[in-house]
């Protein structure tokens, strides 16, 4: 077994483990009973979306996917918290 | 593919073990989030997912790129900057505050100025029954004087009667029209509020 093989498998594995939990948080996104059940919801989506890039990076061996990955992580944490101002206030911007 | 062929297997390792660590604790955390009944249960799985499931990929990826091109790869430590502080979703949601049956948690709520939508999950838990109606209908505690002239202003006109509305905070209408559920806890306090 070459370290190839070994790392191949293991990012098969992580990513088929970040698409199932991406499953999931989209099945907590379509039924969750509050917004901020939803809320959450995506917050994990936008994480596990980060988590995907990043992982297809070091399966590509580019660094490409690194600037992906932090715009992603970037976007997801403002709009979690606008979001969150949002059911805090009613209004995101006082 | 052509990126592992170089790297030791001293490297690989860890590398392959962190991957799935990793994503294993991801898929747990997200598990959590889906199956645990309560919201406040349902908040614990992703702030594992986020904290450690990142954390694992995250120094994976930077052992792999600094193995593989020799030099020393950290520019993953700013995604760990911008995701990993525990403020993300639990400042917001109140986790930071600890389990709804706390008694410090009425202390720290700061009396309905923290977290508007904390206060459901406080409230429920603490009338003793702990269902789990969600954090969208309950009835809210009453609030503070500054934003309760906004509803007392809307009680006003609903009433059509004037109330001696106390000069404080502007009501923003559109702001109080954005969501039909925040329009109902506000009036479902406006009697309240006008008598203070």
């Amino acid at each position: 077994m070459t370290t190839a093989t070994l790392l191949s498998a293991a990012i098969l594995f992580a990513l088929a483990c970040v698409v199932l939990a991406m499953v999931l948080c989209t099945l907590r996104l379509l039924i969750g009973p509050s917004a901020q059940d939803r809320v959450l919801a995506l917050d994990t989506l936008w994480m596990c979306t980060m988590l995907l890039a990043l992982m297809l990076g070091i399966r590509h061996g580019s660094e490409i996917y690194f600037e992906a990955a932090l715009i992603i992580a970037l976007l997801g944490f403002v709009s979690t918290i606008a979001l969150a101002k949002f059911l805090m206030r009613g209004e995101v911007i006082e | 593919m052509n990126f592992a062929q170089t790297l030791p297997w001293w490297a690989a390792l860890p590398v392959a073990f962190l991957l799935v660590l990793g994503g294993l604790i991801a898929v747990i955390g997200t598990l959590g989030m889906f199956r645990l009944k309560s919201f406040y249960q349902r908040i614990h799985g992703p702030a594992i997912t986020v904290t450690l499931g990142t954390g694992c990929i995250l120094v994976a990826s930077m052992l792999y790129f600094s193995v593989a091109q020799s030099r020393l790869v950290i520019h993953e430590l700013l995604i760990a900057a911008s995701s990993e502080p525990p403020i993300r979703v639990r400042a917001w949601t109140g986790e930071e505050w600890g389990p709804p049956d706390a008694a410090a948690t009425l202390v720290l709520a700061d009396a309905q100025d923290v977290a508007l939508r904390l206060h459901g999950g406080v409230s429920v838990r603490v009338n003793g029954v702990d269902d789990e109606r969600g954090i969208d209908d309950h009835r809210l505690p009453p609030r503070s004087p500054a934003r309760d002239s906004c509803a007392s202003s809307i009680a006003a006109r609903t009433a059509s009667r004037s109330s001696s509305v106390t000069p404080g905070r502007p009501c923003r209408r559109s702001a109080v029209r954005a969501s039909a559920s925040w329009r109902r806890r506000y009036l479902a306090w406006a009697p309240i509020a006008s008598r203070r």
